[in-house]
């Protein structure tokens, strides 16, 4: 039997991980102490290892003694710590991944179409509709491609809007349908119509508690921007609104 | 009739705090000393001594601290405590009167 066998078996009932390596490193400096007195003593390297763990008796005997002095209810926690940890970083991957890629994507997207951006707002706050919280990390000002059409000189408004809620089972990836946005000049954008006067909802991807949404509304002249705009959400009357004036949703 | 080396039931302890008594000293060190002392009459299996010092430990009747050696090892230093010097007395006037007790049976007196 080899004195690292011993030392392992010795310490393996121990839970709590920094408990178990200073007693494993007390009972190797004591292996070792005892393999060098045998080597004095003229025994091979070979030998006195082996005769220093024999010399240390029975390890699963020792490993149950230890393992009851050392606070098994502190070892478990400390498992359980460990877990929790890896639970919370497996979803912290899971949900932060995908959300920063839709960031980038966002930031980014204008390559998809072939678009320029004019002009970019930073849009703060939020506003909670049922369990589900929306927020905008931001609006555009592009001009460019229109997918779908063969207009390659389009100017387009573009709100990024993100739902987020801890209900990921229940997020949706239909988020405006055939409804109807106003803004404060009294002009009203149909739903899913990809032209002037009209709105796109474009669903962009999704993190574990997230989705982002980019919203278009083609526009004739960079005149027609609107200082605000009320955005429709799915099928009952609850909307949000875009404030780009104040650069706040509320 | 083989002799019995191993240290006697239930008083390992006892042993442990009697050696430390006068120094501190790691494991290793304590092994060593029980075997010296006790003219190597008493031997311990090694690995069953840390149990004892980790439970003496737990019950603040002895402190330690790890000292790095040169080459590298870590070794723990044991230290009675007060509670311990106490513990010590009581368990040895036990001792003392179990051993009056074997003794006077045994010369017949």
């Amino acid at each position: 039997m080899s004195g690292s066998y011993w030392g392992s078996r010795a310490v393996e009932g121990i839970l709590f991980a920094p408990d178990r390596e200073a007693v494993r490193k007390e009972l190797w400096a004591h292996l070792e102490d005892r393999r060098a007195a045998l080597e004095a003593q003229g025994l091979t390297a070979e030998e006195a290892e082996s005769a220093a763990a024999e010399a240390m008796g029975d390890p699963a005997e020792v490993a149950e003694a230890l393992a009851k002095i050392h606070a098994p209810w502190w070892g478990w926690l400390w498992r359980l710590s460990q877990w929790t940890l890896a639970l919370v970083f497996f979803i912290a991957v899971v949900s932060l991944v995908p959300a920063t890629l839709n960031n980038i994507r966002f930031h980014r997207n204008m390559n998809d179409f072939e678009r320029e951006v004019l002009e970019e707002w930073r849009i703060e706050g939020g506003r909670r509709v049922g369990a589900y919280w929306f927020s905008s990390p931001g609006v555009r000002l592009e001009r460019g491609t229109v997918p779908g059409t063969g207009d390659r000189d389009q100017l387009l408004l573009v709100v990024a809007l993100r739902e987020s809620t801890w209900r990921f089972w229940e997020l949706s990836d239909t988020l405006v349908l055939d409804r109807t946005a106003a803004d404060n000049r009294g002009r009203q954008y149909q739903g899913c119509y990809y032209r002037e006067g009209g709105f796109y909802c474009l669903y962009k991807g999704e993190g574990l508690f997230s989705v982002l949404y980019e919203i278009e509304f083609p526009l004739a002249e960079r005149e027609d921007v609107p200082d605000w705009l009320d955005i429709p959400l799915g099928e009952g009357s609850a909307g949000i609104r875009v404030d780009l004036e104040r650069g706040r949703v509320s | 009739m083989a002799r019995d080396r191993s240290a006697p039931a239930g008083n390992t302890s006892m042993l442990v705090l009697a050696l430390l008594k006068g120094r501190e000293m790691y494991g290793y060190e304590i092994i060593e000393e029980l075997e010296r002392r006790s003219e190597r009459m008493f031997r311990l299996k090694e690995g069953t001594l840390y149990p004892i010092l980790h439970t003496l430990e737990k019950e603040k009747l002895v402190t330690a601290r790890e000292a790095q050696t040169p080459a590298g090892r870590t070794r723990r230093y044991y230290r009675v405590t007060a509670a311990g010097l106490r513990a010590l007395e009581d368990r040895e006037r036990e001792w003392n009167a179990y051993s009056r007790a074997v003794t006077a049976i045994l010369s017949g007196t």
